[in-house]
């Protein structure tokens, strides 16, 4: 037992299949329940990436077609070990929801009508409402270090957020904002060679 | 099983996972559509399933995929949907990936970034936002019209659940899964018989 248990420990593939189902587990209520997850264990716990990163990786996940949380799984499995790694996030993540739905299904006179499972699914909302507040809070303490990145921020959250703006106009529009800022930072920095490039 | 059923059934969902931008609610009319291509489901049962894909792990896409694929084939069918609703987004996101760490030295990619990074804290706010009408509120917040009605139709139990969630992940370090299973055990007693 401890020679298997010291086989499999720090075995990284093991590892990205794990931290994702245990995510895919806990994740209830959309995609966006996901960060705060994802940020503590891949940022903090694991170390296989920055805030910064997670917050590319959930950008580029916003914005690319498809389900948010496969596309982050398969994200940050194809960035720590390729195609095997993104394969077992992403089998990692659906896992879950995918035995639990065949479950309800046959299941579904018992879980629909029982009062405590309707009564935790209300605390399990709550925890991931709090759970992303801090979430936002501690990705913007790290990222938003300037006037620039503050109005970026709070335009995108209220277009998205109370406007209902789909969030792929405002990735490209953040993208494009992006381009000019950084290129007026580096001809500034060209010219008098005192600027700064973040 | 037939094969060929299969293969609809991947074709199927792998649509929605080619179409799905911005994930959630934007999809949900492609996939009633998609649903009903298979079974006979009528508003209300979709209703069902859409409650259902609220309250339990996973995005709404992939349980329905889930939901579809196992009523009209048994497991099999449930594999084939689920598999058809991933695989999309798996290739493009991986194609994304493999461009991105290529060049990620040159201009493009550097400004790109500049600008994505606030977004996505902002649209981790929005997130917030979002979530927090669903999780505290008994109705929609644009059918508010006053900080009467406001309070008429928050759940103050779970204000307060949300509250001591931030303040034991932001003080005290409480983690996120501790935190979402005793919240859980708290909401079976507190908020007992609240519908899904």
């Amino acid at each position: 037992m401890e020679k298997i248990k010291r086989k499999f420990k720090d075995n990284i593939y093991l590892d990205l299949f794990l931290c994702f189902f245990k995510v895919g587990v806990v994740t209830i209520g959309g995609g966006m329940a996901m960060v705060p997850l994802l940020q503590e264990k891949i940022c903090d716990k694991y170390k296989w990436m920055s805030e910064e990163e997670i917050l590319d990786c959930i950008a580029v996940s916003q914005g690319l077609p498809g389900v948010i949380a496969i596309n982050m799984a398969t994200y940050v499995g194809y960035v720590k070990k390729g195609f095997v790694g993104a394969l077992l996030t992403t089998f990692g993540v659906i896992l879950p929801s995918f035995v639990i739905i065949i479950l309800v299904v046959c299941f579904l006179e018992v879980v629909g009508t029982n009062p405590y499972i309707g009564g935790a699914l209300e605390g399990i909302k709550a925890a991931a409402t709090g759970l992303i507040a801090f979430a936002a809070w501690k990705m913007g303490k790290q990222t938003l270090s300037g006037v620039f990145q503050w109005v970026l921020a709070l335009a995108a959250f209220v277009t998205i957020g109370f406007f209902g703006v789909n969030a792929v106009w405002v990735i490209l529009a953040g993208i494009l904002i992006g381009e000019v800022a950084f290129t007026m930072n580096k001809a500034k920095e060209g010219s008098d060679g005192s600027g700064t490039a973040d | 099983m037939e094969a060929g059923l299969l293969i609809k059934l991947f074709l199927t969902f792998a649509k929605i996972g080619l179409v799905g931008f911005g994930g959630g609610m934007a999809i949900l009319p492609l996939i009633y559509q998609s649903v009903s291509e298979f079974n006979a489901i009528d508003a209300d049962e979709f209703a069902d399933l859409f409650a259902i894909s609220q309250a339990t792990p996973g995005p709404l896409a992939v349980n329905a995929a889930t939901f579809s694929g196992f009523e009209t084939a048994g497991i099999p069918g449930a594999i084939a949907a689920t598999l058809g609703v991933a695989f999309p987004a798996f290739i493009l996101v991986a194609l994304c990936v493999r461009f991105l760490s290529r060049y990620k030295q040159s201009r493009l990619v550097q400004g790109a970034f500049v600008g994505i990074r606030p977004v996505a804290v902002g649209m981790i706010m929005a997130g917030f936002v979002m979530m927090a009408e669903t999780t505290l509120l008994s109705g929609s917040l644009p059918d508010v019209g006053s900080i009467g009605q406001l309070l008429e139709i928050v759940k103050p139990v779970q204000v307060l659940m949300v509250i001591a969630t931030f303040v034991a992940a932001q003080k005290f370090k409480v983690g996120a899964i501790k935190l979402i299973l005793i919240m859980g055990v708290l909401g079976a007693f507190l908020c007992k018989g609240e519908l899904l």
